[in-house]
């Protein structure tokens, strides 16, 4: 198909015009080497806070940890899916904390008699406040909005689960820390 | 979102890495967006193409908000892999009861809307780029900003009219978003300098230029010339060219012709490939499929292999693929450009060392990579070891025609007609007709193979199908590979495009066999010269002390 430009008419070359413009543009974007680290989609912060398994890298904690506008989008995002919630408790002894409560859930730490090295979670859910389908699947630990730390329960129906953990994990040492907010999805 | 720096008025390097960060995501190792959802994204972002997808999205929303407490980030985010089927799925699972504020109708193809003031479709096979179109917003514009308009719109009344001005707000927000990030004033004087080149080339003659006068000639006439750094390169000459000829022929295209079809590319949603070929009776009543060359040049063979299911095989290698790639750029112009591809591949490459050597801050190193163009040595590669090296290409798409009909064909695959076809131009079918295989293709192997059943022509391709099915050793050609359901299902997506690659690659053959080695060879030794001397010239090195 041989064409002439003359023969395209001012709508034609308009139309060339948009689809050449395009066209450059796209190949450039191809060719173009990424010049920065891939920041965390919002599909990573969806999966974090939804998906038991799913963790972040170090690379994408932080860079969550330094933008303002994905701090704010995962604490809106940890707000929509999540179900219940128990926010930084006051100050507590030096030990840390060794309870939890937010409405309509607590959260328990017992240090093993057997083993100090191992702690007791055990979580008790009201199930007149528990609103969605499925059984709990997580419960998140978050600082100022920050992910800290992520407990994947059981995938059975029940709301008083009992998990035994490192007690020098990061979910327990979270679960300890007064400033932390908990929330269970 | 800190501002993204601008080189030369190119796209920013923030808009590069979001589409990049897109593509990336994946799901267990798989792409969460195929090749094709991708490509089809960057076309709406680039061409500021996304004011009704927006729309499309914005109706989305009513069915996406059918998740528990109108949580419509599970629609968008919760379903794993981006395709048609899934988001069927999803949406069957979640049904509205009767009587719901917002009825949704769905069906095969897709679901319908139901608003108090009109109805709005969408089907199953535009979702995946709907979700994708979604992602771009939640990056480009933020979740905040996204989820305000977003709620805003589900907690009003339900009507069509109220998506329509949530589409138009988010439209304008993206269009704000992206003026900083995609500048088009660089790509509109590229464009303004080449057509200009052309008019001013053909005005003696009394005539406007057409898109046949872009040659090899001309391309290379005007990068000698051309004193703008934006074709400082050849490869960034003969790119701009062949964007030209693209644009006019689509501008042609569409002033001239509403397509009437619908096409797409989701098999799985019904959606009809516009380039597959099908089966049809021709004058005499015999069964017929209409050949590789008869469909149109509209699609791209390469990039349908690399679409799931077909990228489970393996039917193609890196260097397979990029050297078809660069075989194939010039599509249906291949012929007449076949001596730009090559001098971008041969020389194109020779430029691309100078001026990284004269990054690098060496002068002198840029002038060993010019006199390694002087006559005689050896390198650069020549434009000979093209010919040979297309002609393996073309002898391993048809072992991996015949291996993939061998394996279709056992496992009873109607998709085995394509490659029966391509590979046996005049094979006739009405034998398979009348086994009623073409209709229940289940015993298609048993009948193919015995040649009172399907004829002495289609057993002895049968025969040599079977042999290249087993001299194949590549991922997807594994020995129980026609009982794997994966599998089978990649060479029957690959079984339309394999015959129309090879169709393209036999276009391209013959351009290079237009001129027998010696010629080649003499193209070859001309073109050191000219290009030595041009990038003395752009370069500033003296080829005086190079070249004899």
């Amino acid at each position: 198909m041989s064409v002439a430009w003359s023969d395209l008419g001012a709508e034609g070359q308009r139309h060339a015009e948009a689809h050449f413009i395009a066209a450059s543009l796209a190949a450039g974007l191809r060719e173009r080497e990424r010049s920065s680290e891939p920041r965390p989609s919002f599909a990573d912060l969806y999966a974090w806070a939804t998906d038991p398994a799913h963790r972040l890298a170090p690379a994408q904690q932080a860079m969550v940890a330094s933008d303002p506008d994905l701090r704010r989008g995962l604490a809106l995002l940890v707000g929509r899916v999540g179900q219940l919630r128990a926010v930084a408790a006051a100050a507590a002894s030096s030990g840390g904390l060794d309870r939890r409560e937010g409405p309509g859930f607590t959260v328990r730490l017992t240090a093993s008699r057997a083993d100090a090295a191992q702690t007791y979670v055990s979580i008790d859910i009201d199930p007149e406040s528990w609103r969605a389908d499925s059984p709990p699947a997580a419960l998140l630990v978050l600082r100022s909005g920050l992910p800290v730390a992520k407990l994947a329960l059981p995938d059975e129906p029940g709301f008083a689960l009992q998990l035994i953990e490192p007690t020098d994990s990061d979910i327990v040492r979270g679960l300890r820390d007064a400033g932390t907010d908990l929330v269970l999805v | 979102m800190g501002g993204g720096a601008l080189l030369d008025g190119a796209p920013s390097a923030e808009l590069a890495a979001l589409l990049e960060g897109i593509a990336d995501i994946s799901v267990d190792g798989a792409p969460k967006f195929t090749p094709a959802v991708r490509q089809a994204l960057l076309g709406l972002v680039v061409g500021r193409a996304y004011a009704p997808p927006l729309l499309e999205l914005c109706h989305l929303l009513r069915v996406a908000a059918l998740a528990p407490r109108r949580r419509f980030e599970s629609f968008f985010w919760g379903v794993s892999l981006a395709r048609a089927g899934a988001y069927a799925g999803w949406i069957r699972s979640r049904r509205p009861a009767p009587g719901a504020a917002v009825p949704v109708e769905s069906d095969g193809g897709g679901v319908t809307i139901v608003y108090p003031d009109g109805r709005f479709a969408i089907s199953y096979g535009r979702m995946p780029l709907l979700v994708a179109l979604m992602e771009f917003l939640v990056s480009a514009l933020g979740y905040p900003a996204v989820l305000e308009r977003a709620e805003a719109l589900l907690a009003g009344p339900p009507r069509a009219a109220a998506a329509g001005e949530t589409a138009n707000e988010l439209s304008r927000a993206v269009y704000a978003w992206l003026t900083p990030h995609l500048p088009t004033v660089h790509e509109k004087r590229r464009l303004d300098v080449l057509v200009g080149w052309l008019t001013a080339r053909h005005a003696p003659q009394g005539r406007s230029f057409t898109t046949d006068d872009i040659d090899d000639e001309s391309v290379l006439a005007f990068w000698l010339a051309a004193e703008e750094p934006e074709f400082r390169t050849y490869a960034s000459a003969l790119r701009g060219f062949l964007l030209l000829i693209e644009a006019m022929e689509h501008a042609a295209a569409s002033v001239a012709v509403a397509r009437a079809a619908a096409l797409g590319t989701d098999a799985e949603a019904g959606e009809v490939e516009p380039a597959a070929p099908g089966a049809m009776a021709d004058a005499a009543g015999r069964h017929r499929v209409i050949g590789a060359d008869e469909v149109a040049d509209g699609i791209d063979p390469l990039a349908a292999l690399a679409e799931p299911p077909a990228d489970a095989v393996k039917l193609l290698n890196a260097r397979e693929r990029a050297e078809l790639e660069m075989l194939l750029e010039a599509g249906p112009r291949g012929v007449r450009l076949m001596l730009s591809l090559l001098r971008r591949a041969v020389f194109g490459a020779v430029q691309a060392r100078i001026s990284e050597a004269l990054r690098r801050g060496g002068r002198a190193a840029a002038e060993r990579v010019l006199a390694s163009m002087a006559p005689g040595d050896a390198a650069p590669a020549g434009y000979t070891p093209w010919q040979a090296r297309s002609d393996e290409l073309a002898a391993h798409l048809e072992r991996a025609m015949l291996a993939s009909l061998h394996l279709l064909a056992r496992a009873g695959r109607i998709e085995a007609v394509h490659l029966l076809v391509a590979l046996e131009g005049g094979l006739d079918l009405t034998p398979l007709k009348e086994a009623g295989v073409l209709a229940d293709p289940a015993r298609l192997g048993a009948v193919l193979a015995d040649p009172t059943l399907g004829g002495p022509q289609a057993a002895a391709l049968m025969l040599r199908a079977r042999r290249a099915f087993q001299g194949l050793s590549r991922a997807g050609f594994e020995p129980d590979a026609a009982s794997r359901p994966n599998l089978v299902a990649g060479h029957a997506a690959a079984a339309p495009a394999l015959p129309v690659l090879a169709a393209r690659l036999a276009r391209a053959r013959a351009a290079l066999a237009r001129r027998g080695p010696a010629a080649w060879d003499a193209q070859l030794e001309a073109d050191r010269r000219v290009f030595a001397a041009r990038f003395a010239q752009i370069y500033a090195i003296t080829p005086e002390e190079t070249l004899p």
